[in-house]
């Protein structure tokens, strides 16, 4: 039992030199979108405290982060998200990409997938209720409309 | 009799114009409301085969069902037809659909690279005319 610990230890304390690579973290992002664009503040809000830790370059990373094997997983999920949509380069995208970004933030929220569990779970500050839901989704969609002329 | 066979006359007449308009709907694919979506015929045959049955309002699917209806497409608003549009280029290209779990299952359903191209040029087609990018 006590080789067991022993072993367990020595391994947590090896995989602590395994680079985790967490994506660098950029405060100021000129093409941010809450910088470059007029969301609602209870809107920005929400989303700063909610999505951008994944979804922008502006990631606030917890201290047990950078302890392996969760910063493993803390990099790989951010890196995922800001490639799946980034707001911190919104300003740089054309109308049709920030339509599909509108509509694909509108079905995740609706169908209530994002913020993921573990993530909720981390950050208690982050669960959306059902009118946060609610209020997002329409903010997406509006937004996307006035990008367009029907 | 002569009424009934100038009734019959006059119907087979309506018959007519009706299944010619019928076919024209079919051969332009184009949905009264929309006429901004158009959807040729060897892209509407890759959409029945490959992403009808999990993509349509039918489906049993629901979260491919809320997400993608190809039946109602014609009826969304300006931007979302964009964003579903620009979604379907992106997700073809990248092989994240149709799914790799159903393509495990329904071998048949995996896209050739024909494919991929048809539906990438048509989506990326329609944006273009549509949005002018």
């Amino acid at each position: 039992m006590n080789k067991l610990l022993v072993a367990l230890f020595a391994a947590f304390v090896i995989i602590q030199f395994i680079p985790a690579n967490l994506p660098v973290v950029v405060k100021q992002n000129k093409d941010d979108l809450i910088a470059t664009t007029d969301v609602p503040a209870d809107i920005a809000q929400k989303l700063k405290t909610s999505c951008y830790d994944c979804h922008s370059n502006e990631t606030n990373y917890p201290w047990y982060s950078y302890v392996a094997p969760v910063s493993f997983l803390v990099s790989r999920d951010t890196r995922e998200g800001r490639r799946k949509l980034n707001f911190s380069i919104w300003n740089n995208l054309s109308k049709v990409k920030k339509a599909k970004y509108l509509d694909n933030i509108n079905d995740e929220i609706t169908e209530g997938e994002m913020p993921m569990k573990i993530y909720t779970y981390l950050h208690s500050g982050s669960k959306l209720s059902e009118k946060d839901r609610e209020a997002i989704a329409a903010w997406a969609d509006n937004y996307a409309e006035s990008l367009f002329d029907d | 009799m002569k009424k009934i066979i100038l009734l019959s006359a006059m119907l087979f007449t309506a018959a007519i114009f009706v299944s010619i308009s019928a076919t024209e709907d079919i051969v332009n694919n184009t949905i009264p409301g929309n006429e901004k979506y158009v959807v040729p015929e060897n892209v509407q045959a890759i959409i029945d085969n490959k992403c009808f049955d999990c993509h349509s309002t039918k489906s049993k699917n629901l979260k491919a069902k809320m997400k993608l209806k190809f039946d109602k497409m014609a009826h969304l608003k300006t931007h979302k037809l964009l964003g579903k549009l620009d979604n379907i280029a992106e997700s073809v290209t990248e092989g994240d659909m149709p799914p790799k779990k159903a393509i495990k299952k329904y071998p048949d359903l995996k896209l050739t690279a024909e494919e991929v191209k048809t539906l990438s040029d048509w989506s990326n087609g329609l944006i273009s005319k549509i949005a002018g990018e």
